[in-house]
């Protein structure tokens, strides 16, 4: 299926990729897209730039969702198509989940007030994964939009969104922790004991250094999510099957090593986890244009004069050449686990891409697809 | 000015701009001086095989050459350090390390997994030899993260110095003497010629120096595009007839001919701004291969090396 029409009939798309490459910009574009397709589209972005932010009207979820204007209108017709675009606020989701789970008010008052779930809520890596998800489940149960797309947060270990909600699940799974935090439990086996021993050596070991009550935060926090564990478990599970069934994964790369590595990996992973990986989508690449036949071995002539003509075609060729270079560490890096892939390619603009018209700029060049790309 | 200077070397700049390549081209080069040399990235890929290659494995050292080595450290590997102080029995220290709620305290706790990183980096730069006061390393020259994670870590000991108490804090007062030392640690803050990258490498060296009092060794503009084309080319090139070209090739010429102006003025800008900023600025060229390994290290090895290396474009 194409991106095109991924756009136009999917529900839940998810762009991931290493930071740095433009992610949230190719998630906005493509959400412009589905809007000039005459879709009701929301894309919800982790961290967009400032400017970018500024000119769609990018609010942070929770206060008046503003639509985009005109994303719909393409050459002065109206698809009908709307775009609202957010900025995920990960405390305040993790508050609401809290909210939803916990059995009485009391209990999500202790929750709130508790030093470690502040930190957690807010501050740890896989967090910000986890809460995307939810995010996009919420805004998928809404029934509001046709589409949702989820910028995904930068992670060093790319698939960590993917496993986040998963892992804090069983992380926040008490019962298996009865043997560490209830000090009268005789959990049985001699091992069990031995560690909870350790355990809370190296608990009281950081207490000691620290001055603080990690160890009481930790048994309070544990207590307090004690019931919950279920309705998180449940609500993780239903997550990945609205990804694995009506989910389509985009990879966003720029041509440059370091995220072409990330990219090929994160491909890998998403096989792994049979995730529908369905477009990649490369940013930012030198549009090279010399053909072999007769445009490169003639300018490489004329490079040999030391004029100005001469210099003009040197420059021409260290253009061609990073534009191949592009090409082919792209090629290299991603045939493994793109074989099957549409690329999308995106040249690097001599500007910012900062409003609308430069989103517009982006979508147009981006759907032409693979035969754009550098040659 | 010879890079590779003091014992330590922390190389920090915004994500992307070079600093694995830096790091290892300022490794290779203190190695080469005959220094005895450790490369170190924290909480990164390890990109540093692919840089330079490796021989073989010791410890948890990557044996790069006769006087270089590699490793990474990450907030994992000193947990696990930590745990195994303090629960000796390793099958044990394992499990509790391998529970999933470790990770989350290590995490939850405020920058724990940044004072026992550089912590590590104080224990391998004051470790001695067994049978004399000498250093182990003479030299060790450590990839820090991306710029806000970066002033994380190296604020880490000073913040948490208010926190702690006893040995923990004089631990900690001694870690920060350490980066503070001018004779033995040198930040080098690493750039590229564009707007962001050059916009937090200004940041970064404003709150090194006055809030972690730190000593710049260096900001390395890396990547300079090369200058082409003379001033008046482009007039020359709209003059002449372009009828015998294949097709397509005239707009080709013109847009690269563009292109490469306009990202050579921007890099002369950018590296008049930082020129502008500051006393120690070392410049290297953009290198136009499409593989970048050992070959491209060395060549900017040998840059760094020539005396005038301060202005190489
Ligand atoms: N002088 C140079 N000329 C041409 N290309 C360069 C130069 N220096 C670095 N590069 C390219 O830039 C890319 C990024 O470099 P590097 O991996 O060192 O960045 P980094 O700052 O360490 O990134 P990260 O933040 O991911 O750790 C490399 O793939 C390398 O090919
Ligand atoms: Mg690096």
């Amino acid at each position: 299926m194409s991106l095109e029409q991924l756009l136009g009939h999917g529900e839940v798309l998810v762009v991931c990729g290493s930071g740095g490459v433009g992610k949230t910009t190719i998630s906005a574009s493509l959400a412009l897209k589905a809007a000039q397709l005459g879709r009701k589209v929301a894309v919800c972005t982790i961290d967009p730039a400032r400017r970018l932010a500024d000119s769609l009207g990018i609010v942070i979820e929770g206060t008046d969702l503003v639509q985009v204007k005109d994303a719909g209108v393409v050459d002065g017709q109206d698809s009908g198509g709307e775009m609202t675009a957010l900025m995920l606020d990960t405390k305040r989701t993790f508050d609401k989940l809290v909210e939803k789970y916990a059995p009485s008010e009391e209990m999500v008052q202790t929750i709130f007030g508790n030093a470690l779930y502040q930190r957690i809520s807010s501050q740890v890596s896989g967090t910000q994964e986890y809460m995307a998800l939810e995010k996009l489940y919420e805004l998928h149960g809404t029934g509001h939009y046709d589409l949702i797309i989820l910028d995904t947060p930068p992670t060093r270990h790319a698939l960590d969104f993917l496993t986040a909600p998963e892992r804090m699940a069983r992380v926040l799974d008490s019962s298996s922790l009865q043997w560490i935090l209830n000090p009268s439990s005789s959990a049985g086996k001699m091992s069990f004991k031995l560690i909870k021993t350790g355990f809370r050596k190296v608990a009281h070991k950081l207490d000691e250094i620290f001055g603080m009550k990690v160890f009481n935060d930790l048994i309070e926090f544990f207590r307090a999510f004690d019931g919950m564990y279920d309705g998180f478990k449940d609500r993780s599970a239903a997550v990945k099957t609205l990804l694995q069934n009506k989910g389509s994964f985009v990879v966003a790369t720029s041509p440059e090593q370091n995220p072409l590595d990330e990219a090929a990996y994160l491909m890998s992973q998403l096989n792994n986890f049979r995730m529908p990986l369905k477009a990649l989508v490369i940013n930012r690449y030198h549009h090279s244009v010399l053909n072999e036949q007769s445009q490169r071995p003639f300018a490489e002539e004329k490079a040999q004069e030391s004029d100005a003509i001469g210099r003009c075609f040197k420059a021409l060729l260290a253009y061609d050449d990073l534009g191949r270079g592009d090409r082919q560490r792209t090629q290299a890096a991603l045939a493994k686990h793109g074989k099957d892939l549409d690329y999308y390619w995106v040249p690097r603009f001599s500007q910012d891409v900062s409003d609308l018209a430069g989103l517009r700029r982006v979508t147009s060049r981006m759907m032409l697809g693979d035969n754009h790309g550098p040659h | 000015m010879s890079l590779p200077e003091k014992r330590l070397i922390i190389v920090g700049g915004k994500g992307g701009v070079g600093k694995s390549v830096i790091a290892a081209a300022v490794a290779l080069l203190a190695a080469r001086q005959g220094k005895k040399t450790l490369l170190l990235g924290v909480d990164t890929l390890d990109r540093f095989d692919a840089l330079l290659g490796y021989q073989g494995e010791e410890k948890s050292l990557k044996i790069v050459e006769d006087n270089l080595y590699s490793t990474i450290l990450n907030p994992k590997s000193v947990a696990n350090d930590f745990i195994e102080t303090h629960v000796p029995i390793r099958t044990l220290s394992k499990k509790i390390a391998n529970s999933g709620l470790f990770k989350y305290w290590f995490e939850a706790t405020p920058m724990l997994s940044e004072l026992l990183m550089l912590g590590k980096i104080w224990k391998l730069v004051t470790e001695t030899k067994r049978r004399s006061a000498e250093p182990v390393w003479d030299c060790i020259v450590v990839e820090a993260p991306a710029t806000g994670h970066s002033l994380g870590l190296l604020g880490a000991s000073e913040t948490a110095a208010q926190l702690l108490v006893g040995p923990m804090r004089s631990k900690a007062d001694e870690i920060t003497a350490m980066l503070r030392d001018p004779e033995l640690c040198n930040l080098i803050i690493t750039t590229l010629a564009e707007e962001m990258p050059v916009a937090e490498a200004l940041e970064l060296q404003k709150l090194a120096t006055q809030k972690l009092g730190m000593t710049i060794g260096a900001i390395v503009i890396n990547a300079i595009y090369p200058k082409i084309l003379q001033d008046k080319d482009a007039d020359a090139l709209s003059a002449v007839s372009k009828e015998a070209y294949p097709e397509g090739l005239s707009d080709a010429l013109e847009n690269a001919v563009q292109y490469s102006t306009e990202r050579r003025a921007r890099a002369e800008h950018f590296r008049d701004v930082i020129r502008n900023e500051t006393q120690h600025c070392v410049e290297l060229p953009f290198l136009l291969s499409e593989k970048f390994g050992r070959e491209q290290i060395e060549e900017l090895a040998d840059l760094l090396s020539k005396p005038g290396s301060g202005r190489v474009v």
